[in-house]
Order: C-alpha cells, then structure tokens, then sequence
C-alpha cells in the first residue's frame, strides 16, 4: 500500500510533536557518560557501545543540544565515519564496523530527550495499566548502557483516534478532522505539569506536512545520508502544506487513580484535534 | 385610500409599541412558549438517550447503547464510583437557560442563554481525569482505563498480580464512539437560531 493522509498527518505530527516540546520546553539535557559494549544480534557486523540514554537529539533546529555526539575511544576523538562510526539516535548508541576492538573504552556527550517520543500501537489502557518501560538512566542507578528496542520513559506515545470529513468548500474541499492523543509518562509532577504546560499552549498552532518518506531516521537509527548537511525541522517542514492544532486539550490522571496504577510514573494526557483542508475525493 | 406613513412616523409608532406593557407581556410569553416547546423536546432527546438511560441504570445497566458490543455497560467501563449519579449533574447544567430582554429604541433584543459545548464538556469530568470530558469520550473514543480502576477495589487489590487481571477483563469489551451531546446541543442551537430569525 502506498503511503496516504494517515501515514503522512502521524509522520509530520510526531516530528512537529517532538520539535515543539524540545524547543518551547527545552526539554533536553547534554550528558557526558561511558559506554558499554554489548552484542546485539538484530545489528549484523557491527560492534555496539550502548550509552545509559536513548532517544538522541538530531534536530539541527533545536540550538544548544549537541546534534553531533563527541565520540573519544583509548586514542582521542573518533570522528563520524572513522572505523564506521555511526550513531543510533534512537537507541542511543554508537556503532562501529566489526574489526573495532571490544575492550576500547569509549566514552561521549551528546543531548539526551528529556521525553522520548514513540508512535504507539497499544491502546490507552494497556499503556497505562500493562506497559512495563525502561526508564532512562537516572541519578542513584549504576550506569549502564539502556536496552535497546524497548521503550523508555519519560516518554508521551501518540495514537491517532477518529477521522472525519466535514464539507468545506465547494468544489469537494473538506476539512478533516483527526483526534490524535498523546499519553505522557513522567517522572515527577513538575515534568508532567511542563509538557502539559507546553502542548495547552499549542492550540492553533500550525504545523506543516513531511511526508512519509521524509523520516529522519535510517535504519541504524542515524540521520539519513539525504540529509548531508544534517536534520533540521524548519529547513524539512513544508511552508504551505499545513495542517492546524484546532483545540488542544490537556488533562492528568487523579490522585486516588494515580495510587491504583501499577506504574511508579505520572500520566497525563494531551487531546488534539487536528484540522487539514483537502480534497479527499479527488 | 391606502394610509401612507412617514419613516419617522413609524419608528415613532414602533418606540411607543415596544414600551407597552400589553405588548412586551404578549411577547415574552409566546417566545417564552414558543422556546419551551424546543426546550423540552431537547430534554426529552436527551433523557431519551441510550447512552443517558445506560448511564442513569448504574453499574447493573445493559449496555443498550451499543458502544460496547453488549459487553459490560458505560458506567463502568468510564469508572464512576457506585452510587455516584454524573447524568443528574449534567442534566443540571442542560436545564439551565436565561431569557432576557433588552428593549431599545424602537425594537427589543431577545438574548437566549443556554449552555454552550464547552460547560457541558467541563460538568462531564472524567472520573479519573482531570480535564478529560467523558461526554466528549462517548463521540471521540474512551480507553477502558476506568474499568480498569473501577476493578482495582482495595478487595480485588489484595491479590496479586491484579494488573494482569484487570488487562485481561478490560479486553473483552472495545468502545465505539457514537453521537451525543454534540449531535443534541446543534439541534438545540439550530432550533433556537430559528427561532430568532422568526417575526413574532
């Protein structure tokens, strides 16, 4: 199936979801850590050093994260490309090619989310009452590298919710109204009060279409060689094809309901209308 | 012979019109019945709703609406408290409404006040969110996470390994959304615009 509106609206939400909370909230940290070699059979012939945080920054447009991580091993600097170095923003973590020497001590600094963002594919209920999560190395934990794959919090998972074509415009223009939530795990009530804080504040505001096939990320989980001079949202944003946060409405789990969940987190939610005029039928 | 009359004759007749008594009390009283005729036809929707009836028949109510597949009934999949009564509130809310009238120059100003989506959506707090409508939930999608909490009860807490429990019994019923408050309030606004627009 060829990519269509759903593909498109989450693939350009999630990237405006995640520039929006970075940059309003500056919502990111720079760390300096060691890494850890481990072996990861999904990665073939390449040798893994995993940080304690995962979820990266790579977007050139939020200024004063480190976009391109630091990378020293037992000789100095070890610059990107150099033994095959390549980053997985996503899992953070570094790659190298499978002669590179297992025992190197490597460490780095790079921008860690403060929130990791993740498309989710289980419903609100499961998140919140079945969902076990890897939470991002804090204070007071032996450092270690994360797990991949796995999610980690804090983190918000979006879902698309409903879909519907009201009549516009004569001519068939429609405007499609789409329900997309976002469930926010926190660690503490100030988090959860700042991204919801944040996203209460983005009602009418406008985000622009990347298509589907404009997704940042390789299958390494590094910047897509297309982008040669690296991500940046603003320069990747479409100017005129755009969609809008009609109504953006914030909310967070109660005390008493807090108290019964199976998660040492705090929840809220974010619910967005979004609103795209298009021609459906055409 | 047709009596002709001057513009300024008019608005002079229709100042002394609006200021009479007789006039402004025949008024206000077939807008009045005129307005209580959509007023209650909009209460009886309302009240004749599956989705207001299976949530005024508590925690023991069939699931008439649908919305669940027959499975369980909305007071418990949203996860009110027994014997808590959220439609009495919002049926508080519906019934309020101000008619007021402003007489000017030479007409009067009729302003209907009924509640607008928004006061609906606030006196319709989700049981276990803040700032969540659970009459927006019904149109839009609601999670099971309310029978999940409403299962929690400090009896069934005691044992263990009661998330897994809860993940299992809250399966077995999906919410499909369907028309409500929204669908009632525009017909309701639709009939009161009519009514505006109407000469009496």
């Amino acid at each position: 199936m060829k990519p269509l509106y759903q593909h498109g609206l989450l693939n350009s939400f999630y990237l405006w979801f995640d520039n929006y909370l970075l940059k309003k909230g500056e919502a990111y940290k720079t760390f300096s850590t060691d890494f850890y070699y481990y072996s990861d059979e999904r990665v073939q012939n390449k040798v893994v050093f995993g940080s304690p945080y995962k979820q990266w920054v790579y977007d050139k447009n939020i200024s004063g994260a480190q976009i391109n991580p630091l990378i020293s091993g037992d000789s100095g600097a070890i610059a990107e490309g150099t033994s095959g170095l390549k980053f997985d923003f996503d899992n953070g973590r570094i790659l190298f090619d499978s002669d590179f020497a297992t025992g190197t001590n490597i460490s780095g600094s790079f921008t860690v989310k403060d929130f990791n963002t993740y498309i989710g594919n289980q419903t609100e209920e499961t998140l919140i009452t079945a969902g076990k999560y890897k939470i991002n190395s804090r204070y007071g934990r032996t450092l270690t590298y994360v797990a991949p794959y796995d999610q980690a919090t804090p983190a918000a998972f979006l879902s698309l919710g409903s879909t519907t074509n009201a009549p516009f415009a004569l001519g068939g223009e429609d405007n499609t109204i789409t329900d997309i939530t976002a469930v926010i795990f926190a660690e503490n009530l100030y988090q959860l009060d700042g991204v919801l804080s944040v996203f209460a504040d983005s009602s009418k505001s406008i985000f622009g279409d990347i298509p589907f096939t404009g997704s940042p990320l390789d299958e390494y989980g590094d910047v897509k060689s297309y982008y040669s001079t690296g991500y940046d949202y603003a320069n990747v944003v479409s100017s005129t094809d755009a969609y809008m946060v009609n109504d953006a409405n914030v909310s967070k789990i109660s005390d008493s309901a807090n108290k019964t969940l199976p998660v040492d987190l705090f929840v809220g939610f974010v619910d967005f209308e979004v609103y795209k005029y298009r021609f459906p039928r055409s | 012979m047709p009596l002709r009359l001057s513009n300024k004759e008019v608005n002079s007749i229709t100042q002394q019109v609006v200021r009479d008594r007789p006039f402004t009390a025949y008024l206000k009283k077939q807008l009045q019945r005129e307005f209580e005729e959509i007023y209650h036809q909009f209460l009886s929707d309302f009240n004749g709703h599956t989705v207001t009836k299976e949530i005024e028949g508590g925690s023991r109510s069939p699931n008439i609406s649908g919305t669940l597949g027959g499975v369980g009934n909305l007071f418990t999949y949203i996860g009110f408290d027994s014997g808590s009564q959220p439609i009495t509130r919002l049926r508080e809310v519906l019934e309020t409404y101000h008619i007021r009238y402003n007489i000017q120059k030479n007409s009067v100003q009729i302003i209907l006040e009924v509640p607008t989506k928004e006061q609906v959506f606030i006196a319709t707090p989700m049981p276990w969110a803040m700032g969540r409508s659970w009459a927006r939930g019904i149109e839009r999608g609601i999670s099971g996470f309310g029978e999940y909490l409403v299962k929690n009860t400090p009896l069934a807490r005691s044992k263990s390994g009661f998330a897994i429990q809860a993940d299992n019994k809250i399966r077995a019923g999906r919410f499909s959304n369907t028309s409500y408050m929204s669908a009632l309030l525009n017909d309701y606004y639709k009939k009161i615009q009519k009514l505006e627009n109407k000469t009496l």
